[in-house]
Formats: structure tokens, C-alpha cells, sequence
């Protein structure tokens, strides 16, 4: 039982209240204002001073007018924000205005508490540089957060996010499909429908990224609780996003149950993983993730294979009784026929030209890892290698690549590409993409690779040819996990700027997230106008996942043991 | 089952079976490549059943999949090998067709009607090069040649010789780049065939200056030198190409190859037969004679190459007399190059040779695997440049740059310098384009470098509210896409700004800003400016000079490249570093020479070449439209020349520095430190004063104020809003899209180099800050004079990675439409077509400036770290 009481101490509530009990409100005062310069205030009289201080802060932040040459309070911001009627005929609306103003004032709070301790306790006699440090940075996070506040609870109209959030999800024809098939909440008129709904796809490939993710988790996680409630707190995240009455143009019902199928997944491969994990040797466990990373791989190709699949798997969905369900299109449409998905997988596919929204960036970012890790393996031993025939291209196409910025590259794929490619691969825009993007990651990781296979110690490679491995053996048994290991970190930060820079596929006309969200104003004649809203949430979902992939590469640091002690610190 | 059995791989029965099964299958039922896979891949299955059951081979899907990819290799191999040969194949036969005009009817008599015509000569010179190319790298004997070469003075002295008359036949022939590299082919051919015809190796190595110098026979004790045979394998390859371009195209129509049949087997089978040659390694061997009388092992490499080459010959010769080889010549070869790759991957697996050679062996098989693919690009390439029936590609690959001197039709924001649209020539908008860029990559550098130390030494500091915000500032900028962020402050800028007519300014209209730019009222005249500025640097010049002392030992400087970094020390310790900050000061005017005293002095010169010659970074030809090579070189040298003087000087001028011949005595008394007060703000007012003055003289007041202008022809009567502005000349101005380029660039980096400073500081030892603290310096002398010094050791190297960052991403000016080099070739690709000349410039330009930023980096990092701790 104990164990179980472990899992569930980061919870306990003895440390919040030992954290409040500690907690001094000279401490914490001096530690962002710094300690009292003068020399009237005493041991008995500090305290007073600091609450009559905050008293004076809260009555500034108040009744503050800009009049008088302070910010405006709270009085005076909820005074002019409430019943507010915008200039796109939105009305502001009362918890909107309060919860701004609140926000706000706590914030403005903050300020004044801070300036007003370094006037009246004189701190700035005893150190300048902290007590400018605490006023400057106190009112540049008020000035911030006043006005990102005051953006997205008063001036923003979010309708526009809202309306088209399967759009920036999956793109254009996706949503198209799903949301003028046979069923779904925006054709309840049987005769406006005239889609096939493929939405299938991207699900299918959503369940096996849930069964991997609850996977990779069970086998590294320590603490389930921990993770259950991260995961309980995305998902509630993802349903209230996916659910929102606000100008939804799909059936929630049919995506809430997908939800769910997705959480049972992952919750199932979790248990399983962990259950396996904690109950079997190490060797084993590093057997299973290795397998866990193929796995990974494969789900990429799985991807791009059922959006747009060949011939043969149609051929085999029809040996499995699937008849094309473009060749009865009007019965679906009719609402007399409903296609089963092996009719659905017999048809055909979403074009990669089709291809849209989140969906592109997710796979041509993946691309970027998956590919370009690949790519990068060969051309850093290629770059190793001390066979010239080689050594000389590998050097070549590494510093050729690397001479141009990435948007000179995809501007090459699109338009120069085709000419040397088209002979013998007619390939569309976005397969060329994921090429572009793999060679390019791909030369940047061998660079970091380099490094650690230049690190890798010599008597590794000298047991392993006494143990009379071949050099290729050698090289991918023994230098190349070594080096991963050594470079592990690098690595992911290239992935990240992969990731970050499948923004730039805009540039080429690729209907990328991005691409979507920038033009989501010319979606609908209500919206014009509204750049500013979908730009914000591009660079909130990309941020997300970078952060995300930025604290994974720091575990991975830390459980590799990669990380360095340093002293120094600063005054 | 016996043991016996259990030993034996099954993996090579594998691999034969898919040879002699799965491919004729291929080929008479022509299965795509899916079919193939999936029949393989349920044929290992069938294998590995029974295997399984017998008890010889456990069963795992891994063992399915390695035999289903064993099974398939073969046909794979043969799929992708007709693909790519036949399509060389097809490129070779079409480029090489001459088609002569006859009839003179649509056609001048003697003109070549195949449009694309390739002659055979260049195809053998480039892609017969290529394959000469590959052959040598697979053979990698060049370490031996050049040591041979540097160890023999008689044989250099016949080889130069050699190659020198060579060349100097060639040239008298036919001056053409042809001939000098066939000539330096030949050259090396012979020099090679010199080194062997001479084999007494003398014990000397002669290094290649002293080679110049060696007539006097200088004699250097070395170790022995590689023999002949170490490298003989090279020179047979290079014998061959010469042989077969003599053969081909000296000996007039002597042999002449149909371009149907002869020309592909000639070229692709010539690649077999090397890649054969390269396998059996046994050129060495093959003029011994014991090789042929005593029939061994060792016999069947020469044999097996002498047999390829007979037989090369034979069917080039021959092949219309084959027909079953002259109408498959790509499934030929590919069955030969099958059955060759598969025998020599079996020898190697036996791991019998040594390590040397198993490597060489690799490699050539390698090259085996790759050439049809790189056999199709090269050729393809080739075909785009020279292809005619497709106009729109062969100008869109064509390799010329002629276009770049016509005018351009575009307008961008040039300053400082004032490219013409319909006027100047594309390279003015480069070099305008290559300016801007620069221009905001350098200010990105400055401004993210001081937010970034700012921020990172936040993050460390005791405040926990002002440390908490800088890493949330970190956090937030480090992991938002730089694309998505310009788009974000441009639109902001856009919407947040006033409107133009709006009229908003500050300080009674000194500056006026709205989302049209900002515009700073400015000195009227930058020449006085620039002038007193060259006066305040004299008089620094003036009082370092007052400063100096003798240094306490003298540092001569000793061979060329002392002395290239010396220039001025014959002059003593007194004059050397004031001369060196002359010649500082001289290169700065040089610069901007122009600009500086361009209308104070030199406006009463005729033309504006002298100008050119005096400020070749900021200014342009007034001569429009260049259509002459010297009007482009000079475009391009001056700002070079420029550029390689300043960073001369500034080297000089560091050298000196760093050679101690720069001591000074500086009196920071108090007197005397108010005394240099006292002499420094005199010249500051006094510099200012001449150039407000100089501004009043010149244009009736003190400063250049934004004038805006609402009323165009005077008559008193406001314009339409639309045609409100600021005058033009007046003012500085700063556009919306370089603000946005320069907010972005700095945020975004700012929060990376903060991150560096951080992780510097952090990895210094405790010690050194507890040891600053010991000695009571306060926290900003702790910083300046311990910490930053030391973290700059580690922080440089990754700075250099970020500024180099900083500049690859000024390419998204084309978010934000600020005309940066990307912009402005995006836009001239589109008007003229021309993709791949512009791309090359486009990647030239960039790599060019990736190097100089990481060439100043190393060369401050080799400052930073000169002094060992």
C-alpha cells in the first residue's frame, strides 16, 4: 500500500500548507524589491510598514484614473468595459469586462506594492540594480498583461477560431467531407449533403498515436497517478475545444465518442505498458522500447499510406468485401446507402494536394524526424568515412544544404525539384515536402551526430572488433547508440526548429496550419477583419508543442544523466 | 537434423533463388513494385514455414521480413536499375544524334537540327569525367600520387616539364576550357607514367615550395616513398580516358559510334567495366608474369579484368551483330551488374582479403548500387541545360547570367543607395537587396546580442519576480515559430500604428510615426556628419598618440605573414600604432567616402568613376543600364575590396594591439580625467555644432525635419488624404517592414543568446564568484571585469552559430515584404524565368555571408580565448 501513497504524495497537501506556514511577507518582499534601505524602520515597525504598504497598493489600484496620472483601477475599468459595444457589433459582456478588470488590477497590484516598498523602505540604498530590476520588470508585466487581457477578453471575436477549428485542424476538403456528408450537423437536409465522409483516416491514425503515446509513457513513467491526471487534464482540454456549441459546424457527438476511444486506448496501452515495464527486466523493457520507436515509424507511413493509399491496399479492401464508395456516391448522398469503411478504404483516397491544416505539419514535421534521422545516420558516417567515394558527397550535400536557409530549399522542391524528379516520380507538392524536409533535417543531425560519434571512446569501437563485429555491425550496434545517446538532446532541438518551421510551408501554397489560420478572416464576411485572433492561436498551438518537445528533451536529459553541475550564479 | 545443417546460412540460397526465380517472374509478368513486395514477402513465409517445423530456424516475422527482402533484392535491383540506366540511356542517345542540316530547306545548310544536341566530345569530357571522377575516388590512391609526386625531383622535374608543354599544345590548338583540362589530364597522366619509368625513389621528400626553389638540390631525409604500384591503378583509369577520347574524337572519324546502340553501351557498359576493375583490384598484377605461368588464385582478377575489357571492346565494336544485347542494352547491363555485385558480395562476405581491400571493395560496390541513379541525374542535368525542345526549361536551367545586366522592372526600398526601376541592372538590385539584408541582420546582431545578455543575467538574478519574468520571456519566445511571429508583429504594427493621415508626432513633429514608418528628423547634411565623426576619431587617434609609451619589448615581426600583419613596423613603436589608426580612419572614409565629403569635395569631379572608386559599398553607377563585364565587376569588386581593407585594418590594428606594441600611460588622476572630460565634451559639442552649422549653411536650418505635406502643387487648396506625405529627403525613415524584421529577429534571438549567456555564466566554477565577491566588487564590477570575460570563452562559439542563424532567417523578410535577397530574387525569378542561375546567387550570397560572420567570430573567439586559464 505504501507504494500507492508514494504515487499520490506530490498531491499532499502537507507541503502546500507547510509552504503557506513558511511563507514571510518580508522575505518574499525583499526577494523582489530588496531589503530595506533605511534606517528608521526596525525589527518591530517592518511588518506594519509592509502591510500599510500593500494597503496603499490596493487603494492606488483601485481607485486609480488616468486622470490623476495613474493606471486605471478597477472601478474605472470595469466602469468603461462593461455593455461595451465594439466596433464589429460584439457587446461586451459583464464576466468578460470583471474578469479583465480583475486580472488586471492584481497585476497592477503588483506594481504599485513594488514601487511603493522601494520609495518608503528606501531600498534602492542598498541595492540599486535589484530594486530597478523589481519596478521595471513589475510594471512591464502589468503593462503585458493588461494588454493581452484586455485583447482577449474585450477586443477579440473568437467566432472565428471557433467556426473554423476542424478547418486549421484537417484542411479544406477534409472538412468539407466531414461536414457535408450524410449526418453530420451542418446538412440535417438530407439534399444540401453531397460528401463522403473520410474522416476515418486521420482517426485511425489517431488511435495508433494515442497506443503509442500511452505506450511510451508506461515504459518510462515512474509515477501513473502523474500521468493520469496530465493526460485527464489534456483530454478535458481537447473535449471542451472539440465540444463547444460556439458555431460548430460538426457532429460533437460522433467526435466526443472518438475521444473516448482514443483515452480508453491510451489509458489500455499504459496499464499494459507499465504493468509490463515495472514487472520485467531492464533488458526487456529496452527490447520494448525499441520496439515502441519502430512502431513510431511505422505509424508515419501508415499515415501517409491510408490518406492516400495505392492501388494495392484498395485491392485488398475489396478482397475484404469493400466495394469503391465513390462508385455509389448518390445512394450515400441520397441517404439510401450507408458506406461501411471498407467501402470507403476500396475508394479513393484524400489527395496529398488535399491535404490541410495541423494535419500537414504534424506529418511533414515527422517526415522531417523520421526521414531526416535516416538520411542524417548516413551522411554523418558517410562524413566519417574515410573512403572518399563517400566521404566527398556526404561533405558536399551537408554543406550545400546547409549554405541556404530552409525557405530557399522548399522554393528549390517546389519549383526545381519537379524537373529533375518528374521522370521518373511524378510526385505532388507535399511528397516533395517530406523529401525536402527529411534531406534537410537530415543534414543538420549528421552535424550533430558528428559530434558524438567523434565522442565515442575508442575502446568501444576496439571491443567491438574484438569481438570480431563487422564494421557495419559496429557501426550501428555499437557507435551509432552510443553517439544517439551523447546527442540526444541536440537532436530533439533540431526536431523542434523542424517543427517550428513547418510554418514556413505557407510560403510555397501549402494549406498548412498556418497558411489556413492566416487567410480564416476571408473565410466568411462576418470575420473580416479579424487577423489578429487566428494568428494568436497559430502561435499558441505551435508553442505548445514546442514547449512540449522542449521539456521532453529536458527529461531525457536528465534520466540519460547528461546533465552537467554548474556553480556560478550571479548578484 | 545433423548440426552440419544447422551451420549453414540459408540467407545466400535466399538471395539466388530470388535471383533465379522471383526475377524472371518479374520480368515476363512485369510486376509493379507493390505486387512484388507482398509476393516476396508470402514466398519467405512459404520458406520459412517449413523451415521452421524442420527445426532449423526459429520462426520470428524478422526472419519473414529478412527473407522476403533477401528474395526481393534482386528484383528490386534490376526495377530500378532499367529505370535509371534506360532513361540515361534514352538522354545520351537524343543528346548525341547529329542531325546536320542537308536539304537547306527551314534551315541554313551545315546547322545542327537536333535542338538538343550535346557533342559526343563534352559527353565524354563530363560524363566520361564523371565516371574517371568516381573511379578515382572508389581507388583513393590520391595521398600516394602526391606523395610520390613530392618525393622525386627528377621525375617532378619531367612531369612539370611534360605537363607544361602539354598544356602550352593544347593551347596553341584550341583555346578553349576543354583542352586545359584535357591537357591537365594528360599532364597528370604523364606525370604519373614519369614517376614509374624512373622508380630509383630517393630518400628525399621535397615539400611543394621548396620544389619552386629546388633547382639547388635541397635534400630532406624522409621515409621511404609510396612505389609505383600504390597508385598505378589511378593511372590506368586516367590512360583509359585519355585512350578513348583520342581514340573518339583526335583520330577523325576514324571510329565512329552509332548513337543508337554504340554510345549507351559505350558509356554505361565503360562504367561496368571500371566498376569491375575497381572489384577485382588486380591492375597491379596484371603485367606479372608469374600471374599467367603459374595458374593460382591470384590469376583471376587480371584475367577477369583483361576478359571485361576484350569483351567491352568487342561488343561496342560489334554490337549491331548482337541483336539480343544491342536492342536490351539496359537489361544486359543490369543482369551483368546484378550477377557481378552478387558473386563479389559473396567473396566479400568471406572476409578473405584485407581490411584494405575489403574497404575498396565496399566502396566499388557501392558505386555498383548507386550509378544508375546518379547516372540519370548527372545526365538529366546535362539534358535540361542543353535541351531546346522544351524553351521554357532550358531557360529556366540554363547557366547564363547575361539577364542580370538588363534593367530591372521592380521597385524595392534601395537606401542608401537609389536603384532605379527601368533604369539599373539587375545586379544594382542585388547588391541593393544584399545591403538590406545585411543592414537588418546587423542591427538584429547588436540589438538581440544586449537583450540577450540583459535577459540571461536576469534570469540569474536574486530578484525571483524579475528572474521569474525573463524566463517566461525565454520560454515564450525560444519556442514560437519565427514565421508565425513576423506575421504577428506586422499585423500588429498595422493595427495598432495610426493611420498616415492621422498626423501623429512628438516633439513638435521631429518625429512623426504611423503604419506607414516612423521618420526621425536627421542631420541635413550626413557629410558633416560623417566629417565630424572622422574628426572625433582624429582627435582620439591625437590623444592615444599623446598617451603612448615605449612598450617594455619590442615584438618584431618575421616571415610573409608577420609582416602582411605588420605592415607599418619599420617605423618604430612611436609611429607603428599611429599609423596603423590612420589607416583605420583612411579605410572607414574609403567607405563611405561618398557620402562622408562626396558633396563637400568631390562635386567638381567630371564623372563619377573616381567616385565609384571612393565609395563602393554605398553607392551606385549613375551611369544606369551597365551592359559592360567591367561595369558589373565593378558593382561587385568595390564593395569586396572595400570590405577585405576594413577587416585588414582592423586586423592591423589588433595585431599591434596584441603584439603589446600599444602600451599607454593613461593619467586617471583626477585632474587629469577631468581634463579629458573637459578636451571630449568641447569636441563632441564642437563636432555637433559643425554639422547643425554645416545644415544651417547648406540648408537654412539646423536639422532635416519630416515635412509633411498635405498640399502638393501650393495652391493652398489640401490634397486628397491619399496623396498626404512626407517629402522626400526629409527626415529619416524607418519602414514598417524592416521595424517588424528587426522586432522579430531580436525577440527571437534575444531569447536564444539570453539562454547562452545563461548556461555560460552558470558553467563558470563558484569559486570565481565568491572570489570576486571576497574582494568586495560590487555586482556590475563582478559581472564586467569576472564573469563576462570568462563566459565569453564558452558563450562565442554558440553566438556564432545564432548571428549565422540570424542571418539564414532575415530570409522571411518576404513575410513581412521587406525586400531582403530572397524577396527580391523570388520576385526577379518571376519575372524573368531564370530559376537556377537565381537560386545559385541565392545560395552564393548566403553562404558567402554565413562564412564572413563565422570568419570575424573565430577570429574573435581566437582573441577571446588567447590568454590559457
Amino acid at each position: 500500500m505504501s507504494g500507492i501513497q508514494d504515487h499520490f504524495r506530490f498531491l499532499s497537501f502537507s507541503s502546500m500548507v507547510r509552504r503557506v506556514k513558511d511563507f514571510s511577507l518580508i522575505d518574499f518582499e525583499e526577494s523582489v524589491a530588496g531589503k530595506s534601505g533605511a534606517g528608521y524602520y526596525g525589527e518591530d515597525n517592518n511588518l506594519v510598514v509592509s502591510r500599510v504598504t500593500i494597503c496603499f497598493a490596493v487603494i492606488l489600484a483601485l481607485f486609480g484614473v488616468e486622470e490623476f496620472a495613474t493606471p486605471d483601477g478597477l472601478l474605472a475599468m470595469i466602469d468603461s468595459n462593461n455593455n461595451l459595444l465594439l466596433n464589429d457589433g460584439r457587446i461586451v459582456t459583464a464576466s468578460e469586462a470583471y474578469l479583465y478588470s480583475i486580472i488586471s488590477t492584481m497585476t497592477l497590484i503588483m506594481a504599485w506594492w513594488v514601487t511603493l516598498t522601494v520609495v518608503i523602505k528606501q531600498t534602492f540604498r542598498k541595492n540599486l540594480t535589484t530594486a530597478l530590476l523589481g519596478i521595471s520588470t513589475a510594471w512591464i508585466i502589468f503593462i503585458v498583461t493588461r494588454g493581452l487581457t484586455h485583447f482577449v477578453l474585450i477586443e477579440a471575436d473568437w467566432v472565428v477560431v471557433w467556426a473554423n477549428r476542424d478547418l486549421v485542424m484537417m484542411g479544406q476538403l477534409m472538412k468539407e467531407q466531414m461536414t457535408q456528408s450524410p449526418g453530420s450537423a451542418m446538412c440535417i437536409d438530407v439534399n444540401d449533403c453531397y460528401g463522403i465522409n473520410q474522416n476515418f483516416r486521420l482517426w485511425w491514425t489517431t488511435y495508433l498515436t494515442c497506443g503509442l503515446f500511452g505506450a511510451a509513457y508506461g515504459t518510462s513513467s515512474k509515477n501513473p497517478v502523474k500521468f493520469i491526471l496530465g493526460f485527464g487534464v489534456l483530454v478535458t482540454i481537447v473535449t471542451l475545444i472539440a465540444t463547444n456549441p460556439t458555431e460548430v459546424s460538426y457532429n460533437t457527438n460522433t467526435v466526443l465518442m472518438k475521444i473516448l476511444i482514443c483515452v480508453a486506448i491510451t489509458l489500455l496501452t499504459f496499464a499494459a505498458s507499465y504493468y509490463y515495464s515495472s514487472n520485467s527486466e531492464e533488458y526487456l523493457v529496452n527490447r520494448l522500447k525499441s520496439y515502441l520507436t519502430m512502431y513510431a515509424v511505422s505509424i508515419f507511413f501508415f499515415a501517409i499510406i491510408i490518406m492516400d493509399p495505392p492501388e494495392f491496399v484498395k485491392t485488398i479492401a475489396e478482397v475484404f468485401g469493400g466495394s469503391p464508395a465513390q462508385d455509389f456516391s448518390d445512394e450515400i448522398i441520397a441517404g439510401t446507402a450507408v458506406p461501411s469503411t471498407m467501402d470507403k478504404l476500396a475508394g479513393n483516397g484524400i489527395e496529398a494536394s488535399q491535404w490541410g491544416g495541423l494535419f500537414v505539419n504534424l506529418v511533414v514535421a515527422t517526415a522531417g524526424c523520421v526521414l531526416g534521422f535516416g538520411i542524417g545516420v548516413v551522411l554523418a558516417f558517410g562524413r566519417q568515412s574515410e573512403l572518399p567515394l563517400f566521404k566527398v558527397p556526404s561533405v558536399m550535400l551537408i554543406e550545400l544544404v546547409r549554405s541556404g536557409p530552409l525557405i530557399c530549399w522548399l522554393y528549390f522542391a517546389v519549383f526545381m525539384m519537379p524537373d529533375l524528379m518528374d521522370p521518373f516520380y511524378d510526385a505532388e507538392d507535399i511528397i516533395r515536402m517530406l523529401l525536402m524536409f527529411g534531406i534537410f533535417g537530415g543534414c543538420y543531425i549528421a552535424e550533430v551526430l558528428r559530434g558524438g560519434l567523434q565522442a565515442v571512446d575508442s575502446g568501444q569501437k576496439e571491443a567491438a572488433a574484438a569481438l570480431g563485429l563487422t564494421p557495419i555491425q559496429t557501426k550501428l550496434t555499437v557507435e551509432l547508440p552510443n553517439a544517439v545517446r551523447t546527442t540526444l538532446p541536440s537532436i530533439v532541438s533540431v526536431f523542434i526548429g523542424l517543427w517550428k518551421d513547418t510554418t514556413l510551408l505557407f510560403i510555397v501554397n501549402i494549406l498548412d496550419f498556418f497558411k489556413l489560420a492566416k487567410d480564416l478572416p476571408n473565410t466568411d464576411l462576418r470575420f473580416l477583419g479579424d487577423f489578429l485572433e487566428p494568428l494568436y492561436i497559430t502561435a499558441v498551438v505551435f508553442w505548445i508543442f514546442a514547449f512540449y518537445l522542449s521539456r521532453l528533451s529536458m527529461g531525457i536529459e536528465k534520466n540519460l544523466g547528461l546533465v552537467k553541475e554548474g556553480g556560478g550564479e550571479m548578484a | 537434423m545433423s548440426a552440419g545443417i544447422r551451420n549453414i546460412s540459408p540467407d545466400p540460397f535466399v538471395l539466388i533463388a530470388g535471383f533465379l526465380i522471383l526475377l524472371p517472374a518479374t520480368i515476363i509478368s512485369g510486376w509493379s513494385l507493390s505486387i512484388l513486395v507482398i509476393m516476396s514477402l508470402a514466398i519467405s513465409l512459404l520458406i520459412v514455414i517449413p523451415l521452421w517445423l524442420t527445426g532449423i530456424i526459429d520462426f520470428s516475422f524478422r526472419q519473414v521480413f529478412s527473407y522476403g527482402a533477401l528474395l526481393s533484392s534482386s528484383s528490386i535491383f534490376y526495377l530500378y536499375s532499367t529505370k535509371f540506366l534506360g532513361m540515361s540511356s534514352n538522354y545520351l542517345t537524343t543528346m548525341v544524334r547529329d542531325i546536320p542540316c542537308r536539304t537547306g530547306i527551314g534551315c541554313e545548310i551545315g546547322s545542327q537540327m537536333n535542338l538538343s544536341y550535346f557533342s559526343l566530345e563534352s559527353l565524354l569530357l563530363v560524363y566520361g569525367g564523371f565516371i574517371l571522377i568516381c573511379f578515382l575516388l572508389v581507388q583513393n590512391e590520391f595521398s600516394n600520387f602526391y606523395i610520390a609526386l613530392t618525393s622525386n625531383r627528377y621525375a617532378i622535374r619531367v612531369a612539370l616539364a611534360s605537363l607544361l608543354g602539354w598544356l602550352l599544345f593544347w593551347y596553341y590548338q584550341d583555346i578553349t576550357f576543354t583542352s586545359l583540362i584535357l591537357g591537365i589530364i594528360f599532364g597528370l597522366f604523364l606525370l604519373g607514367i614519369s614517376l614509374g619509368v624512373r622508380p630509383q625513389w630517393s630518400k628525399t621528400k621535397v615539400s611543394p615550395l621548396d620544389m619552386v626553389a629546388g633547382v639547388g638540390g635541397i635534400h630532406v631525409p624522409v621515409k621511404a616513398a609510396p612505389t609505383f604500384s600504390s597508385f598505378s591503378t589511378s593511372l590506368f583509369g586516367i590512360g583509359a580516358f585519355m585512350l578513348s577520347y583520342l581514340i573518339l574524337i583526335e583520330a577523325d572519324g576514324a571510329i565512329e559510334l552509332s548513337p543508337g546502340t554504340q554510345v549507351p553501351f559505350f558509356f554505361l557498359g565503360g562504367a561496368l567495366v571500371a566498376g569491375i576493375i575497381l572489384l577485382s583490384d588486380s591492375i597491379t598484377l596484371l603485367f606479372k608474369k608469374d600471374i599467367y605461368l603459374n595458374f593460382s588464385k591470384d590469376s583471376f582478377g587480371p584475367l577477369i579484368s583483361i576478359l571485361s575489357i576484350v569483351m567491352f571492346i568487342g561488343i561496342t565494336m560489334n554490337i549491331s551483330f548482337i541483336p539480343l544485347i544491342s536492342q536490351n542494352i539496359v537489361e544486359f547491363l543490369s543482369i551483368v551488374t546484378m550477377i557481378v555485385g552478387l558473386s563479389w558480395s559473396y567473396i566479400l562476405s568471406r572476409e578473405e582479403a584485407s581490411p584494405d581491400v575489403q574497404a575498396k571493395r565496399t566502396a566499388a560496390l557501392a558505386f555498383f548500387v548507386m550509378f544508375p541513379f546518379i547516372s540519370y541525374l548527372l545526365l538529366r542535368l546535362i539534358f535540361l541545360q542543353v535541351d531546346g525542345t522544351n524553351a521554357v526549361m532550358l531557360n529556366r536551367w540554363g547557366l547564363d547570367f547575361e539577364f542580370m545586366d538588363k534593367v530591372n522592372t521592380f521597385k524595392i526600398n534601395p537606401w542608401p543607395l537609389d536603384a532605379e526601376p527601368n533604369w539599373d541592372s539587375r545586379w544594382v538590385f542585388l547588391k541593393a537587396a544584399i545591403i538590406n539584408s545585411a543592414r537588418v541582420t546587423l542591427v538584429s546582431i547588436f540589438c538581440c546580442t544586449i537583450l540577450g545578455i540583459i535577459v540571461g543575467v536576469t534570469r540569474l538574478s536574486t530578484n525571483k519576480l524579475a528572474s521569474t519574468a525573463a524566463t517566461v520571456y525565454v520560454e515564450v519566445f525560444r519556442n514560437l515559430p519565427l514565421a508565425v511571429l513576423l506575421f504577428l508583429i506586422a499585423t500588429q504594427i498595422g493595427l495598432q500604428f495610426p493611420m498616415f493621415i492621422e498626423e501623429k508626432s512628438l516633439l513638435g513633429g521631429s518625429i512623426y510615426y504611423s503604419n506607414e514608418g516612423i521618420w526621425f528628423a536627421t542631420f541635413s547634411s550626413y557629410g558633416a556628419f560623417f566629417l565630424a565623426l572622422i574628426g572625433l576619431a582624429s582627435l582620439r587617434t591625437i590623444l592615444r598618440q599623446s598617451d603612448r609609451i615605449e612598450p617594455r619589448a619590442i615584438n618584431s615581426p618575421n616571415g610573409f605573414s608577420g609582416i602582411f600583419s605588420r605592415p607599418f613596423h619599420k617605423l618604430g613603436w612611436r609611429y607603428e600604432a599611429l599609423a596603423s589608426d590612420l589607416f583605420l580612419i583612411f579605410t572607414l572614409i574609403f567607405i563611405v567616402a561618398r557620402v562622408a565629403i562626396g558633396d563637400l569635395a568631390f562635386s567638381w569631379l567630371p564623372d563619377d568613376y573616381f567616385e565609384m572608386l571612393f565609395s563602393p559599398v554605398v553607392s551606385t553607377p549613375e551611369s544606369g543600364n551597365i551592359q559592360s563585364l567591367w561595369g558589373n565587376v565593378r558593382i561587385l569588386l568595390g564593395p569586396i575590396i572595400a570590405l577585405a581593407l576594413i577587416i585588414y585594418a582592423f586586423l592591423v590594428s589588433t595585431r599591434i594591439e596584441d603584439d603589446g606594441m600599444n602600451s599607454m600611460e593613461i593619467d586617471d588622476s583626477e585632474e587629469g580625467l577631468r581634463q579629458r572630460f573637459t578636451i571630449w565634451v568641447g569636441a563632441i559639442a564642437g563636432a555637433l555644432g559643425f554639422t547643425l552649422a554645416h545644415g544651417w549653411y547648406k540648408m537654412g536650418e539646423f536639422l532635416s525635419f519630416p515635412e509633411y505635406t498635405k498640399d502638393w502643387n501650393n495652391d493652398g487648396v489640401i490634397d486628397a488624404p491619399g496623396s498626404w506625405d512626407i517629402v522626400e529627403g526629409t527626415g529619416f525613415e524607418i519602414t514598417p517592414f524592416f521595424l517588424a524584421m528587426l522586432l522579430g529577429l531580436t525577440l527571437f534571438t534575444a531569447a536564444v543568446v539570453a539562454e547562452i549567456v545563461r548556461g555560460s555564466i552558470q558553467s563558470l566554477p563558484r569559486g570565481q564568484v565568491e572570489a570576486a565577491i571576497s574582494l568586495s566588487l560590487n555586482p556590475y564590477q563582478r559581472l564586467r571585469l569576472v564573469i563576462l570575460p570568462q563566459a565569453l570563452r564558452s558563450m562565442v562559439p554558440l553566438m556564432n552559430n545564432q548571428f549565422m542563424n540570424v542571418w539564414k532567417n532575415s530570409s522571411l523578410a518576404v513575410v513581412v515584404a521587406y525586400t531582403d535577397i530572397f524577396y527580391v530574387i523570388l520576385v526577379m525569378m518571376n519575372n524573368v524565368g531564370k530559376l537556377i542561375p537565381l537560386f545559385l546567387l541565392l545560395l552564393v550570397t548566403y553562404q558567402a555571408g554565413s562564412l564572413t560572420i563565422s570568419a570575424i567570430m573565430n577570429w574573435y573567439n581566437s582573441r577571446v580565448t588567447s590568454v590559457k586559464i
